[in-house]
């Protein structure tokens, strides 16, 4: 099997009643490449979390995701506030998500320990009042 | 007389079957061959209905769909790290993010509970995403309850490490 694909999304950020489109795209997409299915469930983790971080706290996002035969990596890319303490945001159940975010049934603190529980690789860097880098790097195991 | 030998020993053949049946579903139930060899429960769509006397929002087509484990929560968070592939999604929750994270980790089917009914753009979300909404007005802890009963189990018993201590 050999899988070669590569895209980018534009994702604005407020615009929560498409969160999760571009996610559900990419997932269907991976699925008629015949990706793996359980590999294919971590993507679209993955990405959907991300997706849902840009569209909480950014002003704007890109999701680049490039499929190699042997690796997908997901670079995700924001300008927005950052991320002040990195190591609390990384940390289970801390949540800086206001009402709106609640509401909508997320902000309790379980995005990024989830993206990494997904992610053979996983890289998080931010600047304060200017934007956050994520990259996830997820294996294919065809075997 | 060879009459009564035959029952006595079909009795013995049968106390030694149940003795067997025994040892087997205990052996099940202790998750020893992980395989439930007897009482294999086959819930569908159509049953949750009867059990949850559930209306069905989306999905008619789809009601003979298999169903084994659930997950129940109120926050999607929860929902994306916890809830596995198949299993039902027991939620209050009626927003169109109910569907697409459903869509994301393949949940089977929603249940809205007590009594929810969701906005008609999650209903289309989930007819174009193929996910089969059901709604019933008991409680979450009732709907758990009442699901577990006829043999549906949590896809996930605990999560975290075995040495977490609560305080």
């Amino acid at each position: 099997m050999s899988f070669n694909y590569e895209q980018s999304f534009t994702i604005q950020g407020g615009n929560f009643t498409d969160a999760g489109v571009v996610s559900v795209f990419i997932k269907r997409t991976l699925q008629k490449m015949g990706i793996p299915s359980e590999i294919l469930r971590r993507v679209a983790i993955a990405t959907y979390e991300s997706e849902i971080n840009i569209i909480s706290y950014a002003r704007i996002g890109i999701i680049y995701i490039r499929v190699t035969p042997e690796n997908i990596i997901i670079n995700i890319d924001d300008e927005g506030p950052g991320i002040e303490n990195i190591e609390l945001a990384m940390r289970a159940g801390y949540s800086t998500a206001d009402e709106k975010i609640r509401e909508m049934g997320f902000g309790a603190g379980m995005g990024i320990p989830n993206i990494i529980n997904c992610s053979d690789d996983f890289k998080l860097t931010s600047e304060v009042s200017k934007g956050t880098h994520l990259r996830i790097l997820i294996n294919i195991n065809t075997n | 007389m060879l009459g009564r030998n035959s029952i006595s020993f079909k009795k013995r053949m049968n106390f030694v079957g149940v003795c067997l049946y025994n040892i087997l579903l205990k052996s099940s139930r202790d998750r020893v061959t992980g395989i439930h060899f007897f009482q294999e429960m086959i819930v569908t769509l159509f049953d949750i209905i009867d059990i949850l006397d559930a209306k069905v929002l989306v999905g008619r087509d789809q009601l003979n769909m298999e169903v084994r484990t659930a997950f129940s929560a109120d926050l999607l968070s929860d929902v994306l790290a916890f809830a596995k592939a198949g299993s039902l999604l027991l939620t209050g929750l009626t927003n169109p993010q109910i569907v697409r994270t459903s869509s994301i980790l393949d949940i089977a089917a929603i249940v809205l509970v007590r009594g929810k009914v969701a906005p008609d753009e999650t209903l289309r979300l989930a007819d174009e995403l193929n996910i089969p909404i059901l709604s019933t007005r008991y409680i979450l802890f009732e709907t758990s309850g009442r699901l577990y009963e006829h043999g549906i189990k949590g896809c996930v018993e605990k999560v975290g490490r075995d040495d977490y201590v609560s305080l």
